[in-house]
């Protein structure tokens, strides 16, 4: 029940937000109502809940049948629904405070209803057909060919590897003495959520995409599409544990994540502008993110988890304050909001992972359990954080000296961004509120 | 919808050998010529041949759904690309060719990196038949597995050597149909097709609206 409402709720809206597009404050304040309802839904009605409806009952959570489909309504998927539409709701606040367009509010929640889709819909086939359909459904949102195109590419050159393995690993569940499968379904789902993920050599298409779009676009895709394939890579690895017991599996992962961190970190030494800069800062976390799931057993879900939401907080900072301070380009043309500059800092630092903001909190764990068996490895991974706040301060300078020509009233708008900034230092500081608890 | 079924399970007559030609020529014109009408043909012309070789494999209803979004995505980008061309021409300022003539001879005129193109389609043949040889795909026929390497290989060699969201987006449709055809002899659900087809569509959707250039930046 819960997971139809949220696949239908916000695709029902599509029209309605675009019918009402001229008025775009309306749009986007229904679309951040409706997201952050339902993801309050998620986290407060008990999936065991019955519910009658025109005389017939239904229950909250578990596994219902809808068109012949299974709509599976576990732990796994009402975190990551909640994740999905509480970032939804402070998407289409922010976006709809900085003026990001008037198809934001109709694309969005399309978007986030076949993510919230992909997220339920089992078998795993299907799911990863429909993320496909978000992925090539957010790209309306976005402005500049060379971005959108690499990052519809790397989408669908992705799509194969996870359907042949779904037949491969039904054969191998058929046949256990034929490992082959199980080495080959192993390549193509690893192959193909790195190309989804963006790491290492398949990154091209996060900087690309950070460098010629609309921010609070950008911020959808790095924290909505790119959370959703996190929360799929987890599911798919719970249903076919087999892929993780291959004996590539690990050393791949990890290398790639290393360098994944590694290559973010070199590239986002250098000043290529603050949206190519966020890219490089996503790279980062993603390595980290990486690294933390090869380690999952030894770190717990709980920090991953942690992980995970650290990473929408700054990227939605970052993206909100660059969205609000309209520095592109190199150099920069000068700033329009002080608080919009602050919280484009501290959002590229919570997504580089440095202190005292949340995102080093949150990696605490990774690095002393890298510490104790991998002290280089950690060293590289502080050094590759350092990337990011490099360039940061590189471009620092120049942005402050130009005199901005163009300056706006954002009042609403720099509140929002100094509480989003004040949370990523605050969450930094007591992170037992969310983690280590 | 009989008679439809009727053609579609005719199609499934057409000797292996011509269709796979059939292939090889739309595929050839598609990633050697630059011109979008060449193009567009050699999609649609992709399409019919794929569809005959899906009719090997697959049910006749399923195939016609695939014949359907083949025509509705080459339709969409031959909208595309003449706006594309349009809007190019009016920001370059370039004369349009007049007569039969120039209608002739502009959709079929050869760039420069013809025979790099030329070069990669022989490429792309040599990996098709060697890897259909040396890892022949599970449950379908060699020639299918054939077309399937081949319009694997031709969709990646199309979208890496452009950087154009049109040119990409039809690689990626090339590769997106090479799939196709293997995973539809896989997992014949109709749902499944369905799904595929839909990706196809919203692709195409994509690309074209990649490829317009919009009023406020004013680039394709």
């Amino acid at each position: 029940m819960l997971a139809l409402l949220a696949i239908g709720l916000p695709l029902v809206l599509v029209p309605i937000t675009y019918l009402l597009r001229r008025w775009q404050r309306v749009s986007f304040l229904l679309a951040a109502v409706v997201s952050a309802a339902l993801g309050g839904m998620m986290v407060a009605v008990p999936p065991d809940l019955v519910v009658s409806l025109g005389g017939r009952e239904f229950v909250a959570g578990g596994t219902m049948t809808f068109l012949g489909r299974s709509v599976v309504f576990g732990p796994l998927a009402q975190v990551g629904l909640t994740f999905l539409f509480l970032a939804g709701a402070a998407l289409f606040l922010l976006a709809g405070l900085l003026e990001t367009g008037e198809l934001y509010p109709s694309i969005g929640l399309g978007t986030l209803g076949l993510l919230a889709a992909a997220l339920v819909v089992r078998p795993l086939v299907y799911a990863v057909l429909i993320l496909e359909l978000a992925v090539a459904f957010s790209v309306l949102i976005l402005h500049s060919g060379i971005g959108g195109t690499r990052y519809l590419t790397f989408f669908v050159l992705a799509l194969p590897g996870p359907l042949i393995a779904h037949w491969l690993l039904d054969m191998y569940a058929l046949t256990p003495d034929q490992t082959g499968l199980l080495q080959t379904a192993s390549l193509l789902v690893g192959l193909s959520f790195a190309l989804m993920l963006g790491l290492v050599p398949f990154h091209p298409w996060v900087p690309a995409l950070g460098r010629g779009e609309l921010p609070m676009a950008i911020a959808l895709i790095f924290s909505a599409v790119g959370g959703t394939v996190w929360f799929l890579l987890l599911d798919y690895l719970r249903t076919y544990p087999w892929v993780s017991q291959s004996p590539y599996w690990v050393p791949a992962l990890t290398a790639m994540g290393i360098g994944t961190a590694v290559v973010g970190g070199l590239l986002g030494a250098a000043p290529r502008g603050w949206g190519a800069l966020l890219g490089y800062a996503v790279m980062v976390d993603t390595g980290m993110l990486t690294l933390a799931l090869v380690r999952a057993d030894a770190l717990g879900v709980e920090l991953e988890r942690a992980m995970m939401l650290t990473r929408v907080w700054g990227v939605l900072t970052a993206a909100a304050g660059l969205s609000a301070v309209g520095a592109e380009g190199i150099p920069p043309r000068g700033w329009r909001s002080a608080w919009g500059a602050v919280a484009l800092m501290v959002g590229l630092l919570t997504l580089s992972g440095f202190p005292p903001t949340v995102g080093f909190a949150s990696r605490w764990g990774l690095y002393r359990l890298l510490f104790q068996d991998q002290p280089l490895t950690a060293l590289a991974l502080l050094v590759a954080s350092l990337g990011p706040v490099v360039g940061m301060l590189r471009m620092l300078p120049g942005a402050l000296r130009v005199e901005s020509t163009e300056k706006r009233t954002l009042a609403l708008a720099d509140f929002l961004l100094a509480l989003m900034a004040a949370g990523a230092i605050g969450l930094g500081l007591f992170p037992q509120i969310l983690i280590y608890r | 919808m009989e008679t439809f079924i009727r053609w579609v399970e005719r199609l499934a007559t057409v000797a292996t050998t011509p269709a796979l030609i059939g292939l090889v020529l739309a595929l050839g014109v598609v990633l050697v010529a630059r011109r979008w009408p060449a193009q567009v043909v050699g999609m649609a012309v992709m399409y019919a041949v794929v569809g005959v070789l899906h009719a090997r494999v697959i049910r006749p209803e399923v195939v016609l759904v695939k014949l359907l979004v083949g025509a509705v995505v080459c339709l969409a980008l031959a909208a595309t690309g003449g706006s594309a061309a349009v809007s190019s021409r009016n920001g370059e300022g370039e004369e349009r060719p007049s007569g039969r003539r120039g209608f002739f001879r502009r959709p079929f005129r050869l760039a420069d990196d013809t025979p790099l193109r030329g070069g990669a389609l022989l490429a792309a043949l040599v990996i098709a038949y060697a890897g259909s040889q040396r890892f022949p795909l599970p449950q379908v026929p060699l020639f299918i597995s054939l077309s399937c390497y081949l319009l694997a290989v031709v969709g990646l060699f199309l979208s890496g050597m452009a950087e154009e969201p049109l040119p990409v987006g039809l690689g990626l449709l090339v590769f997106l149909n090479g799939f196709d055809l293997f995973f539809g002899a896989l997992e014949p659900s109709l749902v499944v097709a369905g799904l595929l087809g839909m990706v196809q569509l919203l692709v195409t959707l994509a690309v074209a609206y990649l490829a317009l250039p919009r009023e406020e930046e004013g680039e394709t």
